[in-house]
């Protein structure tokens, strides 16, 4: 966990302004995204990923497609893109 | 007709879709196999390369059922959560349970393969499960409300074809269930023995992929299968062991 908040009243130093982001695990490795992308859909938007058949668990919970507009990210949360790959 | 559980098909090839040289081959070998029925892989993807093709897109999702597999699982446990994940695509409620016990030979381990079959008709999915061809174990995976039974014909990838006919015939003749023969086909030939044998259907994909000509394979494919299929059904002549003549003893003009 990241020791500090980031609510818009945040009283961070100058140093921890880059606090607007969240750190999430993403497939294994640890990624900065910014805040504003506070949701699974804000996420695979900023990866443009929204277009394409992907599949979202959220520390270790399968999303339904419909849930991903609402589910909102926190730091260190771990999440698992995945998709279809060739194979037999 | 092909039925496995609420699903029809009137192609009896299922195709693996991996290790294609290219998506153009491989589109052109899907279309010419005529197959109704498309494997796949679960995978992470790569956030980084969103801009990367993936074959799933290339695809009229209509004309197509998706077969995911659980590959990569080593246990019941793991082979659920794939499963799941496949599901929540919201694309397909199939699914190929496939538990490897050994990454020398890829066979399936039986006792986990069993479990997750069992949990996953309980969720609800259409269950077609990788196996070995043990007989017995074909049973009890049928008896656990398996939708389709898949014994390998020899290993993964191995070309080797049907090693074991008798078990394969046996687990067709039990079975109350499709048995489709995945796994270790590599010519047509092979392809049309597993059908007259009496089987449902097949599963390849190597045989296909891995061919000098993947598009022209995936003709010979479609045609072996359905070769195999009226030769089962028209019903084969009996074997002896000496000439039996086609024709007419009587009548001769000579001698």
């Amino acid at each position: 966990m990241v020791p500090f908040s980031i609510g818009p009243f945040d009283t961070a130093p100058f140093f921890l302004m880059e606090v607007d982001e969240l750190e999430l695990i993403i497939n294994g490795e640890k990624i900065r995204i910014p805040a504003e992308e506070s949701t699974v859909t804000g996420l695979l938007q900023h990866f443009n990923l929204h277009q394409k058949v992907v599949i979202v668990e959220l520390n270790d919970e399968i999303l339904a497609k419909e849930s991903l507009s609402e589910t909102l990210l926190s730091n260190g949360d771990k999440v698992e893109i995945v998709h279809f790959v060739g194979g037999g | 007709m092909l039925k496995i559980g609420s699903y029809e098909f009137s192609s009896r090839l299922l195709l693996g879709t991996g290790k294609y040289p290219n998506f153009d081959v491989q589109k052109q070998s899907v279309e010419v196999s005529e197959t109704e029925i498309l494997t796949f892989a679960v995978r992470r993807m790569n956030i980084f390369e969103a801009s990367q093709p993936n074959f799933l897109e290339k695809l009229d999702l209509k004309k197509y059922t998706l077969l995911p597999n659980t590959a990569g699982a080593k246990t019941a446990k793991e082979a659920v959560r794939i499963a799941q994940l496949a599901k929540a695509s919201g694309l397909c409620d199939m699914i190929k349970v496939e538990v490897i016990g050994c990454q020398k030979t890829l066979l399936p381990d039986p006792i986990e393969t069993l479990k997750a079959a069992e949990e996953l008709v309980k969720l609800g999915f259409t269950v077609l499960p990788y196996t070995s061809d043990d007989v017995l174990l074909a049973k009890r995976l049928e008896e656990v409300g398996c939708h389709a039974i898949m014994p390998g014909a020899s290993p993964i990838g191995s070309g080797q074809g049907i090693i074991n006919p008798l078990n394969l015939r046996f687990i067709m003749e039990q079975s109350e269930v499709p048995v489709i023969v995945d796994a270790g086909i590599g010519t047509p030939s092979d392809a049309a023995i597993a059908m007259e044998l009496g089987a449902d259907g097949v599963l390849l994909n190597t045989a296909v992929s891995g061919a000098k000509d993947p598009v022209k394979m995936a003709r010979a494919m479609k045609l072996a299968i359905e070769a195999g299929r009226l030769g089962y059904e028209a019903g084969r002549i009996e074997k002896n062991d000496y000439a039996i003549a086609s024709s007419p003893v009587e009548g001769l003009s000579i001698g």
